[in-house]
């Protein structure tokens, strides 16, 4: 099974490819901005390294943020229009729960994901022992680091990048239908209804 | 594999998969081009996001991009499916690249960009507004040359449309868009969104000439527009008034007349500028154009007919499913690109702005990222 693994929430744009055994080709580029160019050109770059040509793809795993709103949405929708020909499977996974993958690859301990989302805001989520590669919460940073420490984490993970090699391997044992491709986003538009109100979104 | 543009070589048969997201309309559709040009649209899906954004009472961009990325591949799907082919079938994905909202032209540019790739077939980076210009073609035949009043939510515009990618801007909006004052107006006045049908019916009980209001360059040399003066005058005139129902249906009314106003005048010099830019004689009969959502407006509508009559041009109008955004546009525009083996390659960017005019109309340096122009 051949598992494309993109990554754009963040200043890297990312692609690698890889089969249940091993990497077959990966890139980050530390780019900071156009993702939206850089993404495309670097898969096929990623495809003609490992020898694969579109066709051969099974699966698709990207990460669904956090991240800059319109960065994480050039690889969901990249993916999305990859994957509509040949109905492929694709598999969704916040930053967080693959940067604690990384950090703690045999889930042994307790470890907290948390990613700088600006305007003070912190979105973060805690993976016990490999579990919950699901759930975050956006809070004010004083909030979150006072619930954070009652916690007892082993380790804090903090903006670190994200490794699509480590990615695609992950979504490799998952299925899309427990994993979608939803974006996640950190907080709601900015939109203030007439009058200045809170829209209820 | 090389995936690059230049591999692909050009079938005389094809068939086109447009995407349109540039404003707040998800749409696809799956357009067949036979060997001697002639076409055939064989579905058309739009999905309007007009109830998400009416709270706000205007397009809002993140709540549009959200949306789309929602909806899109649904969408083209369901235009796939409705035209009974086979994405395998697919000739070429043409996208629409700017001008617009960014968030979304990303999404429908990426989708299109994961597609094309999936497929290797040809992308096709479509100009939003070259979609316009060829739209009254899908309405049936429409010879070049012709003159195009583009009139929405976010373009206001007058073109001399002389051949494919062969357009001069003969006047725009140096501010608002028309169909953003119609929005704008109707907030005010808490008519709700889309404006431009709130303010047309609410018009109708109206007396056009009750309230006094600016029709802003009215006689000028050029054929411009500008809209944010009569949006503020609405907004005063408004505050003024004792906000009945009467003084409501007067104001729009004033307002809708006011706008065909502008839009006689402009359009009027545009007449003149556009027989000049084709060479043809003063009084020679020629095609004009009337295309996006405000050209709903009946008023509007019959206005400028009755300026077509006195100057000797035959008023053309798509259907308003062909009028306003939709993704039968791009797929014609990538189309016509597709016969003359105009590709893109997979890092084309999507634009906010990309003015379309002379040698800008694809791949002009100028109009790029970041550089604010006139609202094209």
């Amino acid at each position: 099974m051949i598992i494309l693994g993109l990554d754009t929430t963040g200043p890297n744009c990312s692609v690698a490819s890889v089969d249940t055994a091993k990497v077959l080709a990966y890139k980050s580029e530390k780019i900071g901005r156009g993702h939206a160019e850089r993404l495309a050109p670097m898969v096929a770059e990623v495809l003609a390294d490992a020898g694969l040509s579109a066709i051969d793809v099974d699966k698709l795993a990207v990460c669904t943020g956090p991240g800059s709103f319109t960065g994480l949405r050039v690889a969901l929708a990249f993916a999305k229009g990859f994957a509509l020909p040949r109905k492929l499977p694709v598999v969704g996974l916040s930053s967080l729960a693959v940067w604690a993958a990384q950090a703690d690859p045999m889930g042994q301990k307790k470890v907290i994901s948390i990613a700088d989302v600006r305007r003070g805001e912190l979105c973060w989520s805690a993976i016990f022992h490999g579990q919950a590669f699901e759930g975050c919460v956006t809070q004010k940073a004083e909030a979150a680091r006072a619930t954070i420490a009652t916690l007892k984490p082993d380790l804090i993970l903090e903006d670190e990048i994200v490794d699509t090699r480590k990615l695609a391997w992950l979504a490799a044992d998952l299925s899309a239908a427990d994993y979608p491709a939803t974006p996640l986003y950190s907080r709601g538009p900015d939109a203030k209804l007439p009058g200045g109100l809170e829209p209820n979104l | 594999m090389a995936l690059t543009a230049l591999k692909y070589t050009v079938q005389e048969k094809a068939l086109i998969l447009g995407i349109e997201s540039s404003c707040d309309e998800t749409a696809a559709s799956v357009l067949r081009r036979q060997a001697d040009g002639s076409f055939e649209i064989l579905s058309s899906i739009i999905a309007s996001q007009d109830e998400k954004h009416a709270p706000f009472g205007g397009v809002v961009p993140e709540i549009a991009a959200r949306a789309h990325m929602q909806k899109l591949d649904a969408i083209i799907d369901r235009a796939v499916t409705d035209a009974a082919v086979e994405y395998d079938d697919l000739s070429a994905i043409a996208a629409t690249s700017g001008p617009g909202l960014i968030g979304g032209v990303i999404a429908g540019l990426m989708g299109a960009k994961g597609l094309a790739m999936s497929l290797d077939i040809p992308l096709i980076a479509v100009n939003h507004l070259e979609g316009h210009a060829v739209s009254p073609k899908l309405a049936g035949e429409c010879p070049f040359p012709y003159l195009l009043l583009l009139i929405s939510g976010g373009h206001t515009q007058l073109l001399s449309v002389k051949g494919l990618g062969d357009y001069t801007r003969l006047g725009s909006t140096v501010d608002d868009a028309a169909g953003e004052a119609f929005d704008k107006s109707a907030k005010v006045m808490g008519l709700g969104f889309p404006g431009g049908p709130r303010v047309e019916k609410t018009a109708a009980s109206g007396d056009p000439s009750a309230v006094k209001l600016p029709r802003p360059f009215k006689g000028k040399d050029h054929a411009d527009f500008s809209f944010a003066g009569l949006k503020t005058a609405v907004a005063r005139a408004y505050e003024a008034s004792d906000k009945s129902d009467q003084a409501n249906a007067d104001l729009c009314a004033s307002f809708q007349q006011a706008v065909c106003d502008v839009f006689d005048d402009r359009t009027r010099r545009a007449m003149a500028l556009f027989r000049k830019d084709i060479s043809a004689e003063i009084d020679s009969p020629q095609r004009f154009v009337v295309a996006g959502g405000v050209a709903a407006n009946k008023k509007i509508r019959s206005s400028l007919e009755a300026l077509c009559n006195a100057q000797n041009f035959t008023l053309l109008a798509p259907p308003l499913k062909f009028c306003t955004d939709n993704a039968a546009m791009i797929a014609l525009a990538g189309a016509e690109h597709y016969a003359l083996g105009n590709f893109d390659a997979m890092d084309v960017k999507a634009r906010p702005r990309w003015p379309l005019d002379g040698e800008s109309a694809r791949h002009n340096p100028a109009s790029g990222f970041g550089k604010k122009g006139p609202k094209s």
